[in-house]
């Protein structure tokens, strides 16, 4: 059995009910009273120390009588261990005592799962929907007796400007306190500080950023609390790129959810199919060809350049320097013609497949790569001319947004956002997978935790980046690029056309799909943004029963508020761009 | 610069007003910067480097739909953003444009979900639809010139 195991299940002989190493991972089913107690334990006790939380998931299960069943990955940075928790709670009774208390970052997770699924987090400071707004009244649409296309609401549009209105004289002084709230049913303690509601606020100053803003990164809502022009609070509103991924999964069969995950997170599609086909291997324990594995990890580093690029312009875009952003976006654009060549698409690739991918690389496109690859390292050095010593650059980066190595752990960040805090947290590192285990490279780490080391962390992300693939390039084997499994790979496109039994096959897998065994995995996978994970649990059919994304992007949302107290207004945008949010990734 | 100058000199251009209103509109048609979802970062390509979209007088993107005259709907419309789509839009000073890019935008695409609208067409009017899942640049390009186009014909004085 497992040492984390057997811990649990001697330290809490009545909680725990059953454990299990499922897919590697110790599964430990807990009940839900003494979840609390349980997980005080894993985070605090010197034998475990599980400090990280990756993600909640809540699955629903409607025939049975304890209907939902929680889901918490915790991750143990000191010991390098996984370990997944999980309880079942009533349906009519959806209530379970929230770890918040325990990890930081269980806010943003907690209140999605109340979102989405219902279930009710006791003690929660803010509960609150997340991803929907907060008068949604269709219910939680995760659960499975609610229609993929909703009830409604989305095809209800009753905003559009009455034009006989009369217009407001002076805002009213004396408002209702409800109407004075920003968020219907935000407590009372957040946002307004020790006044009472009802009295004018002399030292508080509200202001909405977003969600149509140049430099939220797409669609973001924040509410700042401001005291002058410094941020006392800052509230997040997300959701409003929330396009129900999950949901849709639900009704597709494994390789059609391949085209969603590109445009989760659409600046690196690559990594987010990557991410997405490890699972469904993982699910399936399907190897894929050592040719494929070099190449998905090429073009994986690629991509993390890609996306590097793209955020190194944009940060730069929002706190004031044009240049950078041309001079990225025209090495980005070398490497898309790339991708165009070997896929024939620029943003939403749609390349890798359950088994390897979709085409090989060809002699033309490996010298294209090996001259980018050699002229590359001069244009990382030429945007440092531009940023490295650059006054106004450094005074809007260093000491802006700092966090520290153990809040950062406490709220559950990852990527470059953990590692400029001094953490050495890189998934290729921890679990390799791809060939990251048989090339050379370096983890680059920041010291202060502050924008700068940030920034840093990602130039030399990039650096690395072109060392992997130099290596991989070198050592590139040749061979199949398709894993040889019939049941699940479908044969060669030049087939299909000419031979019927190839035919048929094809035929068959793509209306029926492939049935994975049923079980439940979650896989991590280091995208630029930080851990992308997908926990898929298969009920022995063609489409999961559930899919649930962990991405970065949400999780560092959360850090958001503690991240940016304290500093200027004109600070947010350097806490934005230091996440490298991506809206698409956040929402789902 | 002699020869024109002589040219021009002693010239006289004879049109009608509104093809040179038309002409000035269709010149300087500043876009809102707004962007949804993945067609954003196709936007900002074509803004950038290599496409620039300046050379057809589009490229001032205002952060102030007060300032716009054009809107391109760049990316999934969900539900709860709508409204907000809708203000922006009514913000907007007229004459006004709107370009619904992508399929997101145009009809839902593959998201037909909860969350999402099936097409802005249902709460703003759209002027030119690009499809594409994202469009290319130069698929957005075109667009803007099938508006210019468009905006060529327009009647503003004569009615």
């Amino acid at each position: 059995m497992h040492p984390v195991c057997e811990i649990l299940e001697r330290t809490f002989p009545e909680s725990v009910l059953s454990v299990d190493v499922l897919y590697g991972m110790p599964t430990v089913e807990v009940q839900r009273e003494g979840l609390v107690l349980v997980a005080t334990f894993l985070k605090d006790s010197p034998e475990m120390l599980f400090d990280h939380i990756t993600d909640i998931c809540a699955v629903d299960y409607p025939e049975d009588r304890e209907r939902f069943e929680l889901v918490y990955f915790l991750h143990s940075l000191p010991n390098r261990q996984r370990v997944v928790i999980k309880t079942r709670v009533l349906e009519d009774d959806p209530v379970v005592e929230s770890v918040v208390t325990v990890w930081k970052g269980a806010d943003f997770l907690e209140r999605e799962v109340y979102d989405l699924m219902g279930v009710r987090f006791q003690n929660h400071p803010d509960l609150r929907r997340i991803l929907l707004p907060e008068d949604y009244n269709e219910g939680h649409p995760l659960r499975k007796d609610f229609p993929t296309e909703g009830k409604g609401w989305r095809c209800q549009f009753d905003f559009f400007p009455d034009l006989d209105e009369q217009p407001r004289s002076e805002i009213d002084r004396d408002a209702a306190a409800q109407e004075r709230s920003v968020f219907a049913n935000e407590n009372a303690s957040g946002s307004t500080g020790a006044e009472s509601k009802n009295a004018p606020r002399e030292q508080e100053f509200l202001l909405n950023m977003g969600p149509q803003h140049p430099a939220t990164h797409g669609v973001l809502r924040v509410v700042l609390a401001l005291e002058g022009e410094r941020i006392s609070k800052a509230t997040v509103d997300a959701g409003y790129l929330h396009r129900g991924v999950e949901k849709l999964a639900e009704g597709l069969t494994y390789s059609q959810i391949i085209p969603h995950t590109d445009r989760l997170d659409y600046v690196c599609a690559m990594t987010n199919n990557y991410a997405y086909v490890r699972s469904v291997e993982a699910l399936l324990k399907l190897a894929v060809p050592e040719r494929a594995e070099y190449i998905r990890t090429i073009v994986a580093e690629m991509q993390r350049i890609i996306g590097h690029l793209f955020w190194l312009g944009t940060q730069a875009l929002d706190i004031g320097a044009m240049t950078v952003f041309f001079w990225t976006f025209r090495e980005r654009e070398e490497l898309l013609d790339m991708f165009e060549e070997l896929c024939g698409a620029r943003l939403t690739l749609n390349y890798f497949r359950v088994g390897g991918v979709d085409s090989n690389f060809d002699a033309n496109l490996i010298a294209r790569l090996s001259r980018f690859l050699a002229a590359f390292p001069a244009h990382i050095e030429e945007y440092d001319t531009l940023l490295a010593k650059n006054r106004i650059w450094l005074s809007r980066t260093k000491d802006v947004a700092v966090i520290s190595a153990e809040d950062a752990i406490n709220f559950g960040l990852t990527g470059p956002v953990i590692r400029g805090s001094g953490v050495a947290y890189d998934v290729r590192k921890f679990s390799p997978y791809g060939v990251y285990g048989d090339v050379e490279w370096d983890v680059p780490v920041g010291k202060n935790g502050d924008t700068y080391d940030r920034y840093w962390v990602r130039m030399e992300e990039m650096r690395q980046s072109v060392r992997i693939i130099e290596q991989c390039l070198a050592k590139l084997p040749d061979g199949l690029i398709m894993a040889d499994a019939p049941d699940i790979v479908p044969p060669p496109k030049e087939h299909v056309m000419r031979d019927m039994q190839s035919h048929i096959h094809h035929f068959i897998l793509f209306t029926h799909g492939f049935h994975p065994p049923s079980g439940a995995v979650y896989c991590p996978t280091e995208s630029p943004k930080g851990e992308l994970g997908f926990y898929i649990v298969s009920d022995g059919s063609a489409r999961p029963y559930r899919m649930k994304i962990r991405s970065p992007s949400f999780v560092h949302l959360g850090a958001l508020d503690h991240m940016s107290r304290g500093y200027l207004v004109s600070d947010l945008v350097t806490v934005f761009g230091t996440y490298d949010v991506v809206m698409g990734e956040c929402d789902r | 610069m002699g020869y024109l100058n002589r040219q021009l000199d002693a010239n006289i251009i004879t049109t009608n007003i509104d093809a040179v209103i038309n002409w000035a509109r269709k010149s300087s048609l500043w876009p809102m910067s707004f962007g949804l979802a993945c067609c954003a970062i196709e936007m900002m390509a074509t803004v950038s480097s290599r496409y620039d979209l300046d050379r057809f007088g589009a490229g001032v993107f205002r952060a102030s739909p007060r300032q716009a005259d054009l809107m391109i709907v760049a990316g999934t419309v969900c539900r709860k953003m709508a409204p907000v789509i809708r203000r922006i839009y009514d913000q907007m000073p007229e004459p006004r444009y709107v370009i619904s890019m992508g399929s997101c935008a145009t009809s839902g695409n593959h998201y037909n979900s909860y969350s999402v609208v099936q097409g802005v067409d249902q709460f703003i009017p759209v002027d030119v639809y690009i499809p594409g899942c994202p469009p290319r640049p130069e698929a957005l390009l075109d667009g803007l010139l099938k508006l210019q186009q468009k905006l060529q014909k327009e009647r503003v004085l004569v009615r």
